[in-house]
């Protein structure tokens, strides 16, 4: 075989290309691994650092939250400036959790140490967690001078930023805020729930209700379903005599459904026994559900037939809502079930009851 | 005349053996190019994953939005790891969930313990079945843990089926997939969950997988962190960083993922019964799923997410020895190549984004022929060094190259754990890991290659890989 070939006829180019290939590998295997070797000094340097800030602070942040009574405003000259930024995420950290009194006399250690120069200085750097960190800091701290520069954040690509800025508003000014966010609740899909919910519970019932309702009656489907989601953010029964109102109105299944799971109070019969024969059968299911709520005497005729139903969930519901009514006992549930023709209702009755510990 | 024929003769092998040496060079430089790109993705999806969770981690204190979830957990023969398990899952942070373990006709006394350790009840299930499975035998109801429910069924002889009845049965319209021989962070369902709260449109979320090997647990909590002493177990430490860190997270930055570990996965359950659940033939059932829901979604034309958090947020039991770790392997090779066919019409397809033309000719050409390349490349290199068709040294970059870049990959791994998580506490361990990242390279790596082949060969050739018994480490078994 050997004398078929020149030796060796590998090309210099290749051989090349390969020789550099295993170079830039090894450099960039030994950068990388001194990288990682770096950034776990790094990490633990950064440990150690804020635990000593930690230690130093957090007694005077705390005891900020208790007592109005510090004066601390000269320690904050010796920080390093970038331990000044570690300063503000712990108090934004504190001030996150505390509710209350302690609101004030946190905001006024923040303003004795001069926490608002470091976070209007962070809002005009290049660093996106910085930037974060000052909206939520300035947000806390009400300033209303840096209103317009975190209102053009309302409007950032990035989710993180553009709700953070929504709920720093929040705090600067609830009223203002909230008419100026509610609309873009609907049309942000991306906004995450957990944080709308908590701007929304941050302004309270009395602000968010009519901006709520509002927006909930001029938007379409797919926007008023993510609305409804904060009905509980809402006055309950304004949001309610909205629902009752609307859904005689309006005819989107999605919508009903979602309007029928949001509601927390009683509804006129006529309109939930409408629903409760629904083509759809999450608007059936839903409206078992309310049923099973209200646990009115006259819901009962609406429920049983439902327990016969196609869809086993609108069954299921059903039956979780009979178990549920006060007034129906467990020898009156046992007949109930003994009395029905319908395997399928004996079945998911037999299972409801098991559930809620009757049999 | 004879010396032109000689000649042509010549220059034909010479041709050959350049295409040859410039095919598995090309091929090597190729593949890595492609995770590295990975990387980059990898490490922007990280790193703004970290900006908002740090945002958020407030939000752990607000949950009447959070969604329901059902926690499923198939369960055959699992007898020393299901108590462990179950009570992890028992102990999961979560508002609203309900934990539904899947007897799938285990043949050990899995059902019994389970019915003895929880108070277990027969209960009057009004069983529907929306996707297939085989026969339901029973529901029993935890009388000490209300959100416990178990589902004894005859055998399926998969996974699969084992979900499908979880699925049949569970309540809630999130469902989360754990393997029984894994144990979740107390914090893991609200972290899978969060993407499906923040995003509409997530149909399924992946969480990435650790290794619990060398973990202390008890009493189905994660007490320790710690590195295997078992070099096999140890090498999976850097498989599983490099596959869920950077692998994984680098197509969920192009919503071009096509695994969600079967260990943990949180799916939207109306999306799963729409496309007819876990497909019990499959022998990868876990990526078959996902492949089936990127089609359906490519096909009606919807929005659609699959994204991936990377947390560690499940730990998992390894394999220690060669034999159990080589089945795993073939096994799932054979998956990859069994989903890749099923859905072969999702390639190049018009409208399927980056998963028909980036993610599907990537497994196909990396992850299913990959090995026959490398393993080809291999022996072509060592023939041809032996034979002097290329000289020694050219043989010699060959092999450097290919342990080389195998080890900046992991490295490059232990650099994004470094950067997000830092899971292992010990400055060693680090040490540790980049020592296994080089050794590796020596036999492992050519080890799983051969298996990757048996279990391409054993796809090629229709036939069903064997499951074999998982020898347990002591990590998760009871004391």
């Amino acid at each position: 075989m050997r004398s078929g070939f020149p030796s060796p006829v590998v090309s210099e180019l290749s051989s090349s290309v390969a020789l550099l290939a295993v170079a830039v590998a090894t450099g960039l295997t030994t950068v990388l691994f001194l990288y990682a070797l770096g950034l776990r000094v790094a990490n633990i340097l950064h440990a150690r650092d804020l635990a000593r800030l930690r230690k130093r602070w957090w007694p005077i942040i705390a005891g900020a939250t208790i007592s109005a009574d510090f004066d601390n405003a000269s320690d904050l000259l010796v920080l390093k400036r970038g331990s000044r930024a570690k300063l503000l995420r712990e108090w934004c950290r504190f001030r996150t959790y505390v509710r209350g009194s302690s609101d004030s006399s946190l905001e006024l250690l923040a303003e004795q140490l001069g926490l608002l120069r470091v976070a209007r200085r962070l809002m005009h750097g290049r660093s996106v967690s910085n930037k974060l960190l000052a909206v939520q800091a300035l947000g806390f701290l009400g300033d209303d001078e840096s209103w317009d520069d975190i209102e053009v954040l309302l409007e950032h690509d990035n989710i993180t930023i553009s709700i953070t800025a929504a709920i720093a508003l929040v705090h600067i000014n609830a009223n203002k805020a909230i008419g100026m966010i509610m609309p873009l609740v609907g049309k942000r899909p991306s906004w995450p729930r957990t944080q709308v919910g908590r701007l929304l519970n941050l302004a309270g019932p009395d602000i968010v209700t009519g901006p709520l309702c509002d927006a909930i009656e001029l938007a379409n489907s797919d926007e008023a379903c993510r609305l409804l989601r904060f009905y509980e953010s809402a006055s309950m029964n304004d949001m309610d005599s909205l629902i009752a109102r609307l859904l005689t109105s309006r005819s989107e299944p999605a919508f009903l459904a979602a309007a029928l799971k949001s509601v927390r109070g009683q509804l006129p019969g006529e309109v939930i026994e409408g629903l409760a024969t629904h083509e759809a059968w999450f608007v059936r299911m839903q409206a078992s559900n309310l049923l099973g709520r209200s646990g009115r005497r006259e819901d009962y005729r609406i429920l049983e037939p439902l327990l016969s139903d196609a869809e086993w969930w609108v069954r299921y519901r059903a039956a979780q809502a009979i178990t549920k009514l006060p007034f129906l006992g467990p020898n009156a549930l046992r007949k109930l079930r003994d009395r029905q023709d319908d395997p399928y209702a004996q079945d998911i009755l037999w299972q409801a009851m098991a559930e809620a510990g009757l049999e | 005349m004879a010396g032109d024929g000689r000649g042509g003769a010549r220059m034909r092998p010479t041709a050959f053996l350049q295409i040859a040496e410039w095919l598995f060079f090309g091929y090597f430089i190729l593949i890595y190019f492609v995770y590295a790109l990975l990387n980059v993705f990898a490490v922007f999806r990280i790193r703004r994953y970290l900006q908002v969770a740090e945002l958020t981690a407030a939000d752990n204190v607000f949950s009447s939005l959070d969604l329901p979830v059902s926690v499923i957990v198939p369960a055959y023969n699992e007898s020393d790891s299901i108590i462990t398990s179950t009570r992890a899952m028992l102990q999961v942070e979560y508002p609203d969930y309900e934990v539904i373990v899947v007897n799938d006709g285990s043949s050990d006394d899995t059902l019994q313990k389970l019915i003895d350790a929880f108070n277990l009840r027969p209960f009057p299930e009004a069983y529907r079945q929306r996707v297939p499975c085989k026969k339901v035998r029973g529901v029993y109801k935890s009388a000490l843990f209300p959100t416990l429910r178990v589902v004894d069924k005859e055998n399926g002889g998969s996974k699969a089926d084992a979900l499908n009845a979880g699925i049949n049965v569970c309540r809630y319209p999130i469902f989360c997939a754990v393997d029984a021989d894994s144990i979740l962070q107390p914090d893991s369902l609200r972290r899978a969950v969060r993407p499906f709260l923040e995003e509409p449109n997530t149909v399924a979320t992946g969480g990435t997988v650790r290794i619990a090997n060398g973990c202390v647990v008890r009493g189905g909590f994660l007490e320790k962190v710690g590195l295997p002493s078992n070099f096999l177990a140890r090498v999976q430490v850097i498989e599983y960083l490099r596959a869920f860190l950077y692998g994984r997270m680098g197509w969920s930055q192009m919503n071009a993922v096509l695994i969600i570990s079967g260990a943990f996965g949180v799916f939207d359950k109306e999306a799963v019964v729409r496309v007819g659940g876990y497909n019990a033939e499959a022998i990868g059932e876990d990526m078959e799923l996902v492949l089936r829901l990127h089609r359906h979604f490519c096909e009606s034309g919807r929005d659609y997410e699959i994204t991936f958090v990377p947390d560690p947020i499940c730990w998992t039991d390894a394999p220690e020895d060669l034999n159990t770790l080589g089945k795993q392997r073939i096994r799932w090779q054979h998956g990859l190549g069994q989903s890749l066919r099923l859905h072969k019409d999702l390639l190049f397809r018009r409208n399927s984004g980056a998963v028909g033309w980036l993610a599907i000719p990537f497994f196909y050409i990396f992850e299913l022929f990959g090995p026959v390349v490398e393993i080809a490349g291999y022996i072509f290199m060592t023939i041809a060094g032996l034979s002097g068709w290329i000289s020694w040294e050219t043989t010699g970059i060959f092999f450097c190259l290919a342990i080389g870049l195998g080890v900046m990959l992991s490295t490059s791994a232990l650099v994004l754990e470094e950067m997000s998580f830092s899971v292992y506490p010990r400055v060693r361990d680090l040490f540790k890991l980049f020592g296994v990242a080089i050794l590796e390279n020596f036999g492992y790596r050519q080890i799983t290659l051969v298996w990757r082949i048996r279990g391409l060969v054993g796809w090629l050739r229709g036939k069903t890989p064997e499951w074999g018994e998982m020898k347990r480490s002591s990590s998760l078994t009871e004391p």
